[in-house]
């Protein structure tokens, strides 16, 4: 079965107000696509890290809403695009536990475990992308 | 962005974040918490998180930096109202919350805080 992908919205952000609208951009495509208030919360959260990280090493970056169709299934494709350092060790970053930054959120692996899918792409000197899945229950 | 009321209730400073705050908001409330304990003399501090949708492991280290902050100006701070779904998502990431209390609603925050006085 081939997937369907709707391109719904992008946005650029480059600091934490800009991280508010990205917020307030998801809750209402959320609540168009119909997720329950656990799953909307998984998907604020996780994308609230992830761009809250480009913040942190790329100082700016990209939010790419789209929505993906598997057969039955309806789900929201999120993705954080940023131009940064990248990560040299992907495997090491996404260790439980892992952060450099100093924060108390898992890093990437605390996000992994709030969505469906999760790819990520890095080159270092180049920037990271991170995508993740969270399909409609 | 409007800045967040402190109320004073008794020994205890309310306080009631009722939107996403940006990080200048809460470097501010921050400080004007501090002050307030220092003009009030308040012993505790209860933070009401109740209308807030999610929380980040960056909001919740703020959330930890103002308890520590209260409490070297001998404050107790409970922090109250998680939402379940976004109780769920902090235990679901592994997000410590270090150095903060917790509790269900207002009054079972300030119970506690009535319970452990810092004269």
């Amino acid at each position: 079965m081939t997937r369907r992908i709707t391109s719904l919205v992008q946005i650029e952000f480059k600091n934490d107000i800009d991280i508010l609208k990205v917020r307030d951009t998801i809750r209402k495509v959320c609540a168009d696509i119909g997720y329950n208030k656990l799953s909307q919360t998984y998907i604020l959260t996780a994308i609230s890290e992830l761009t809250r990280n480009a913040l942190t090493y790329a100082k700016e970056g990209l939010v790419k809403l789209e929505q993906v169709e598997d057969g039955m299934k309806i789900g929201l494709m999120i993705s954080v695009i940023d131009k940064g350092p990248g990560i040299s060790n992907i495997e090491l970053a996404s260790t439980d536990g892992y952060s450099t930054s100093g924060g108390l959120g898992k890093g990437l692996s605390g996000t992994k475990r709030l969505v469906d899918d999760f790819f990520i792409e890095s080159k270092v000197g180049e920037g990271t992308k991170v995508m993740v899945i969270k399909w409609k229950t | 962005m409007p800045q967040v009321p402190i109320i004073k209730l008794g020994e205890v400073l309310l306080v009631s974040i009722q939107y996403d705050l940006d990080d200048k908001s809460i470097l501010k409330l921050q400080e004007d918490i501090a002050s307030e304990i220092v003009k009030t003399k308040a012993t505790g501090l209860l933070i009401d998180i109740s209308s807030l949708d999610l929380l980040d492991s960056y909001f919740c280290r703020k959330l930890s930096d103002m308890s520590r902050m209260a409490l070297l100006m001998n404050t107790n701070t409970v922090v109250v109202g998680f939402r379940p779904e976004v109780a769920i998502s902090i235990v679901e990431m592994g997000i410590e919350m270090e150095n903060i209390k917790t509790a269900l609603n207002t009054e079972a925050g300030l119970e506690i805080l009535k319970k452990n006085p810092r004269k």
